[in-house]
């Protein structure tokens, strides 16, 4: 039995899902204690999995151990920690026999206040010191410090993770702090920048920024100042997470659990609109608003580029539309050299993801997908959970800092000769073997919950149902344009047309209406399609074949004996030539423009709707 | 009884002690729950306070035993459960 299908293993995963669930402090107690009383045993394991971390500190550390505990498990590590005993850091160190150096950890984290490295009243008489005074106490504390993270590093292969000193928002001298030599803010940021450069060279000793993690969460509200007291606990609940996340930052580089790669959708994620419908004139993508999103988006994704982050695309459009963007678009920032592979088609995504992680030859383990489209990343995430799928804001203003705020994309630049511990840092990680079992199309469609409703036009659709006739591109089978005049002559003349809406619902939301039939009653034996049109956004899922299949259901209630069909090509709409055929229409005659005659017998014809979707239909 | 701070205590209670939550009654005492050590009183009265937004003063921190007595605090500052 693998590891993965383990009773253990499963009820890990269950507490897990709750904190993916409500990441809330009370809820990491929770599932910390319940996970504490889960017994792996350690041959289960695998060694790249296993992840021992200490904890040095000269306060009260423990939360900090509970959210690095959870946080490495979600990302499938096994950790183990060692919390030094309270204050006592400095006998851990130099003690050879101490826990921690019998713990034999893979990383060293240290959290000392300087209220722990200078005399008690230090703040009182900090006014009254001198600039010597001050140069020699910044002198002393760092080559303290240096000292024993010298003696850490001959005894220990470990990591070294030490935070630097949270820099005060409260000065003695008020505002005239920054009018001395050395005020007590600039005395903080002295020995700060002291200790990054005498380990700016160390492959070993890493400087965590901590009075940055503290700046970003706010100064005046980290500490929760009556658990302090109480229990020498520093950090509130929710600065320990964001604590934790810079942490993990190191430890994914560390356990090779970072990201090297970003896989990229393109319509409302590279730019605004789809391409498809609005062309390279209309999308947004411009220096002004609404447009600059996306250019800023891009930069940043550049940048990532330019420190070693592979880009790729996987787009559902017609691969001759996207590339005219990347070559033409003057506010395209990506161009097609940064790309590394391509996937612009109509196919699965899945499918498509899987080539490009063959053909760019890294794991799926190495990816980050990014689409905006909530179906689409869960249709990722179920069939290859080993890609990373952020569920990206929905506001487009909100994906550059999100995107910065990932913790994936970084390296410890180590080479294997600094440590004797090769296991940790393997180059390149065994591919995966793709060839795994993909959750069928039909059980993704399943768990969609899809709702279709058909109806007829309303006064209140058409509006709606003109825009779409008037500016859908792509799912278009005769490309025909209506004003809403006639659209509304259309919608009262019953006896000579029937107009259809489709609206699509699912488990992530309403799309709203997203597709439009005209028929035409032509006698009563036979009806025309005269319009048949969808939103690109909801193609792939037989949405298209129900709406058609509804429309031969209404004709075999009417009594019409044949249906009749016409594709006509347009510059955009190749994606439907076949979906006539496809559909059991016999092809009649192709005309001069290209334009090709379909015929549908509805005699003998049984048609059922795919039995995932729950289709909601107004009846004739 | 003030129902929806009721169900907040109960929660927090509950998922902080690890107990089922009708397994919460007044006469509950730190004596009897193995959980409810000094760790887990410090998160859970801090919990507390964060959620009903006040600061429970030191000799309340210190004397409360009992769920009971937890409630009494919470009375103190003006939150009925």
């Amino acid at each position: 039995m693998s590891l993965e299908e383990k009773d253990e293993m499963l009820q890990q995963k269950k507490l897990l899902k709750i904190i993916e669930e409500d990441p809330s402090h009370r809820n990491y107690w929770n599932v910390h204690k319940r996970l504490k009383k889960i017994k792996f045993s350690p041959q289960d394991i695998p060694s790249t999995s296993q992840m021992k971390i200490a904890l040095l500190s000269s306060f009260t550390i423990d939360p900090l151990a509970m959210y690095l505990d959870i946080d490495n498990r979600m990302i499938g590590l096994f950790p183990e920690t060692y919390i030094g005993p309270f204050n006592r850091f400095r006998d851990e160190v130099m003690n050879k026999d101490s826990g921690l150096y019998k713990f034999n950890p893979d990383l060293i984290t240290f959290f000392v206040q300087h209220d722990s490295l200078v005399t008690d009243n230090f703040k009182v008489i900090f006014s009254r010191m001198n600039t010597k005074q001050k140069r020699d106490e910044i002198d002393r504390i760092s080559s303290d410090l240096n000292q024993l993270m010298d003696i850490l590093v001959k005894n220990t292969n470990a990591i070294i993770l030490f935070s630097n000193f949270i820099v005060p928002a409260d000065f003695p001298l008020g505002i005239l702090d920054n009018k001395q030599e050395i005020g007590y803010k600039r005395f903080f940021t002295l020995l700060n920048d002291k200790l990054e450069s005498v380990f700016v060279n160390s492959n070993q000793v890493f400087i965590l920024d901590l009075n940055n993690v503290v700046s970003n969460f706010g100064k005046n509200k980290y500490m929760n100042f009556p658990m302090y007291y109480r229990g020498s606990l520093v950090f509130n609940d929710t600065c320990l997470s964001q604590v934790s996340y810079e942490i993990m930052a190191y430890i994914k580089a560390l356990k090779s659990k970072n990201r090297k790669c970003i896989v990229l959708d393109l319509d409302n994620t590279l730019w605004g609109g789809i391409i498809g419908e609005d062309g390279v004139d209309g999308i947004k993508l411009n220096l002004t608003y609404p447009g600059n999103e996306f250019v800023d988006f891009q930069r940043t994704l550049l940048s990532l580029y330019n420190k070693g982050i592979i880009l790729a695309v996987n787009s559902k459009n017609n691969e001759t539309d996207a590339l005219e963007v990347f070559r033409k678009h003057p506010y395209m920032q990506i161009k097609e050299k940064h790309l590394a592979a391509y996937r612009i088609n109509w196919e699965d995504k899945v499918k498509n993801l899987i080539d490009i992680a063959n053909e760019i030859n890294i794991g799926l383990d190495s990816i980050v997908f990014i689409d905006d489209n909530p179906v689409e990343r869960e249709r990722v995430k179920s069939s290859l959970p080993e890609v990373l799928v952020p569920d990206i804001p929905s506001s487009p203003s909100l994906y550059r800092n999100f995107v910065e705020k990932l913790n994936d994309f970084n390296t410890l630049t180590l080479t294997k000769e600094d440590l004797t511990r090769g296991e940790l840092y393997k180059a390149r990680k065994k591919r995966k073997d793709l060839k795994q079992k993909i959750q069928s199309i039909e059980e993704f469609l399943q768990s969609l919950e899809i709702t279709a409703e058909i109806k007829y036009g309303n006064e209140f659709s058409l509006s709606r149902i003109t825009s779409l006739v008037n500016r859908t591109n792509q799912f278009n089978l005769t490309t025909k344009r209506y004003t809403e005049k006639e659209v509304k002559e259309i919608h009262e003349d019953t006896d000579q047309y029937l107009l259809y809406t489709l609206r699509v619902r699912d488990k992530f939301g309403d799309e709203g209406i997203v597709g439009v039939a005209i028929i035409k009653k032509e006698s009563a034996e036979s009806w025309t399609i005269d319009t048949f049109l969808m939103s690109c956004r909801v193609i792939g899922r037989k949405i298209e074949t129900t709406f058609l299949y509804k429309i031969i259901k209404d004709a075999q209630k009417a009594e019409v004996k044949f249906l009749h069909t016409i594709y006509i090509p347009s510059r955009k709409n190749s994606l439907v030539k076949d979906f006539y055929p496809d559909n059991g229409f016999k092809m009649k005659k192709t005309g001069i423009e290209g334009e090709v005659n379909f015929q549908l017998s509805l005699e003998n014809i049984q048609i059922s709707y795919p039995s995932y979707l729950q289709v909601d239909e107004d009846e004739l | 009884m003030n129902s929806d701070n009721s169900m907040k205590f109960i929660e927090i209670v509950s998922k902080i002690l690890l107990i089922d939550q009708a397994k919460i009654v007044d006469d509950l005492s730190r004596e009897d729950l193995e959980e409810w050590d000094s760790m887990a009183h410090l998160v859970l009265v801090s919990d507390i306070e964060q959620e009903f937004d006040i600061i429970f003063s030191d000799d309340e921190v210190t004397s409360i035993v009992t769920i009971s007595d937890l409630k009494n605090s919470l009375k103190n500052h003006g939150i009925v459960i």
